[in-house]
């Protein structure tokens, strides 16, 4: 089972997020939990979130990105879901909490900026994996495998042909990130 | 009266000349102009659609001006307004609802109708012997029994304008009503069969075959009318329904309920019944709206006619002949009944209000009576006068019902009003203390409430009405018996100590007393009020709450949002559309509040209404700015990127 955590607050203007969703949201094992649909008043039902995530071998964070974050319930989320005595910590028993051990997280993350930008020489003089380094550590600190980002740049120049590319590539990662476990 | 002999040599000329070419429309005329007229003043003078028919009928009768000759063909006609009545009644009643309430019908009904029998049957012997014109009990009890069944067509009319015809204890009178309609099949039957001569073998006396053969008809008939409703009339509605003509369908209807009507008459039964069987049979069908709608019209109109008709059958001529058998019958057979009416609902456990209500609805003579007494009369069985004496206790009855209701309405208001002046219960003077104190447990206070307890904050409640908290009781709430506007109670639910007050009572202005007297004798407590409207909120911003809101402003706007939603809005997005909303509302709000206390009225309808155009303004920019779905918005995306460092 995978899980796709989907956070985008305007989902219906969205372009690229929206492809890459609409690519993989039928595909079987995939199960989607549009955050910003589920929670528009920022009340996370952890419960539920937690279930989820306790049901999947994979974990898919989905979300552009926002000022080189998160957007902000995805933020919430992380505070919400991954809560101590559940993700870490020890729990009312005293046993060491690991809920997430063993899980692999793939980072999905969508820039506005080209590649060129997201580097040393470029105007945001960092990469995006650099820019991924607390969530990569929170997936690290729960005991989470992490997997190469998948990041799509350049949202706002992307062509009707390219983004068409950009969501079959985003598939595909999903396919064998899938098949890979039951191998 | 030299003018109302002229009037009705007028209206007989006319009528004379109108008979010789075309229609004569002087009777139509006139009943409409009666209905037109009488019905407005009375429901003007609070007396009610019924009594104006009733007065107005007796108006144009031939007790009085005379206008209409033949009141007996027009109740015939009218009578059908009743089977129409019964068929809507019975468009409102599930088969299921209806098999739910058989304890009520067989039960109830045939305790109350037992016990009136056997009540009223001994009034005819005992007042004709009284007056020196005895009947015998064989004609007692047709009176009786016809003054027993009640008036399907008053009470349920009552019912409707009280809007009581779905409340529990309008569904019992319906019940009852059912049964009386029913029992008219056998009260005939028996009506012919102690007719005199009738068990004594003369030609007239139906042998006991016939008499099975008939009941065996009458059930025949009964199980084809179910049988046709359950299976053809849908379908057939179905298949006119293609058709697409207004006029076809309603000819559908009325042909329904009349055939439904005639078909129950042909087999013994009561027309009123079949209307009403028909009725069952399609509660369930996706005509219902329609079918109601086209026979709606026809219903009132007919209903207004029977009641016309009734009021034009009065003899006066016969009650003033005998006036004190009249007025004596009536008297004790409405004493009589109601007394049985009243017993049978304690016994079952009905409330003291309850019954007392439905006695006073039900205390009349039916229509049914009317058949019932010329049945008796063309079997021989009552003498003509004595049938026309007994009619006009029928409807008599009929006549002071609305207004005993309206004596009753009165009354209970009366008792409400001393019962608020002096309570039966002393309001609660011990009282635990709390931080939060919760004037007025409705459904507002409840949830404020709630939300407190189950947050492990305990509120002192008080509320002023006695039952409710009683009901509240049952599920564990402690609510005491307060009035807050009172401070003398609100010191004893610690007003003094509390940090909060809510004012969450639903009337507008004991809300506003309760906030003016507790913001000057306890200017330390918060006061957060429920308001009805935006000018109840400013009213009670001005005297003092701290915090007022409107009660249905949150759960429209929470509303509004799902709305959005099914548009194709994003739920995040129509959120914020709804926090921007309540945001802009709330300031333009706050805003006229300072505004209307400082400025002249006239400059607060010239702000509001430059502030409405100026909020057109906007949503009209915002309206444009939006456009076609995403378009705007990546292109503004897509400068937000550009534009990033």
């Amino acid at each position: 089972m995978l899980t796709l955590i989907y956070a985008h607050p305007y989902p219906l203007h969205s372009r690229v997020n929206r492809a890459l969703r609409q690519a993989v949201d039928e595909l079987p094992g995939v199960r989607t939990r549009d955050l910003y649909a589920l929670y528009p008043d920022f009340h996370i039902d952890v419960a539920a979130e937690q279930a989820a995530l306790a049901e999947s071998r994979i974990i898919v964070l989905q979300h552009p990105m926002r000022w080189y974050h998160t957007p902000a319930l995805l933020s919430l989320w992380f505070e919400k879901v991954l809560a101590y005595g559940w993700a870490y910590g020890h729990d009312a028993t005293g046993q060491r909490a690991r809920a997430l051990q063993g899980k692999r997280l793939l980072w999905a993350v969508t820039a506005g900026g080209a590649q060129s930008a997201y580097s040393p020489e470029g105007y945001n003089q960092h990469t995006v994996h650099e820019m991924g380094a607390p969530i990569r550590q929170t997936a690290l600190y729960c005991g989470m495998e992490w997997l190469e980002p998948h990041v799509v740049y350049g949202t706002g120049q992307l062509e009707v042909v390219t983004l068409a590319q950009a969501a079959r590539g985003y598939r595909d990662r999903l396919v064998e990130l899938l098949q890979e476990g039951v191998a | 009266m030299s003018a109302v002999v002229a009037a009705q040599q007028a209206v007989n000329a006319a009528s004379t000349a109108a008979g010789s070419h075309g229609p004569n429309l002087v009777p139509v005329v006139t009943l409409l102009a009666a209905a037109v007229i009488a019905v407005p003043l009375f429901k003007r003078l609070g007396l009610g659609a019924v009594l104006g028919y009733l007065a107005a009928g007796l108006l144009i009768g031939p007790s009085v001006l005379g206008l209409i000759h033949d009141p007996a063909t027009i109740l015939q006609t009218a009578e059908l307004g009743v089977v129409m009545f019964l068929f809507i009644v019975g468009l409102e009643m599930r088969p299921a609802h209806l098999w739910q309430m058989r304890r009520q019908i067989f039960g109830l009904g045939v305790l109350q109708v037992g016990l009136a029998m056997a009540l009223l049957t001994p009034v005819g012997v005992v007042i004709g012997a009284w007056l020196g014109r005895g009947l015998d009990w064989e004609q007692a009890w047709v009176a009786g029994t016809g003054f027993v069944l009640t008036s399907t067509a008053i009470v349920m009319q009552m019912l409707v304008e009280r809007k009581q015809l779905a409340s529990p204890a309008g569904q019992k009178v319906v019940s009852i009503l059912l049964l009386e309609d029913l029992l008219i099949v056998p009260l005939l039957a028996i009506v012919t069969f102690i007719a005199p001569g009738g068990h004594e073998g003369g030609h007239v006396a139906l042998g006991w075959q016939v008499r099975a053969l008939n009941i065996g008809l009458a059930l025949g008939a009964f199980l084809v009318l179910l049988a046709v409703g359950r299976w053809l009339l849908n379908p057939l509605f179905v298949l006119l329904s293609a058709v697409r003509s207004r006029e076809v369908m309603t000819a559908a209807a009325l042909l329904v309920v009349l055939g439904a009507a005639l078909w129950m008459d042909l087999g013994g039964l009561s027309t009123a019944m079949g209307a009403f069987i028909a009725g069952v049979m399609l509660a369930e069908s996706s005509f219902r709206h329609q079918l109601e709608a086209d026979v709606e019209p026809f219903k009132g109109l007919l209903l207004g006619l029977f009641f016309l008709a009734v009021g034009m059958s009065m003899d006066l001529t016969v009650i003033a002949a005998q006036w004190q058998l009249v007025l004596g019958s009536v008297v004790a057979y409405m004493l009589l009944k109601s007394a049985a009416i009243y017993l049978i609902a304690r016994l079952v456990k009905t409330s003291h209000e309850v019954a007392l209500e439905r006695m006073v609805l039900m205390a009349q003579g039916g229509e049914f009576a009317f058949v019932l007494y010329a049945a008796a009369t063309s079997v021989g069985l009552m003498e003509a006068e004595v049938n026309s004496v007994y009619t006009a206790v029928i409807i008599l009855s009929m006549v002071l019902t609305p207004l005993m209701l309206i004596a009753h309405g009165r009354w209970v208001s009366r008792c409400a009003r001393r019962r608020i002046n002096e309570p039966e219960r002393a309001y609660d003077t011990e009282m635990d203390h709390s931080p939060v104190i919760i004037a007025g447990f409705g459904r507002f206070g409840q949830m404020v409430g709630r939300l407190l307890l189950a947050n492990g904050i305990v509120s002192t409640i008080m509320d002023s009405d006695a039952e409710h908290i009683e009901s509240m009781r049952q599920f564990g709430f402690h609510v005491y018996y307060g009035d807050a506007t009172r401070l003398d109670l609100l010191q004893a639910a610690g007003a003094a100590q509390a940090k909060v007050l809510v004012v969450a009572v639903d009337d507008k202005e004991a809300a506003k007393t309760i906030v003016e007297r507790v913001r000057q004798a306890y200017p330390h407590l918060q006061v957060f009020a429920r308001a009805y409207d935006v000018s109840h909120y400013y009213d009670l911003r001005r005297i003092g709450a701290h915090v007022a809101q409107r009660e249905v402003y949150e759960s429209s706007l929470r509303l509004g949002r799902h709305v959005l939603e099914t548009l194709g809005v994003g739920a995040y997005e129509a959120k914020e559309m709804a926090d921007g909303f309540r945001l802009a509302n709330e300031k333009q709000v706050d805003a006229f509040a300072r505004m209307r206390e400082k400025a002249e009225f006239k400059d607060y309808i010239q702000a509001i209404r430059t502030s409405r155009e100026e909020l057109e303004r906007q949503l009209r920019e915002e309206t444009a700015q939006r456009g076609k779905e995403g378009h705007d918005w990546e292109a503004s995306e897509r400068r937000a990127h550009d534009e990033r460092p």
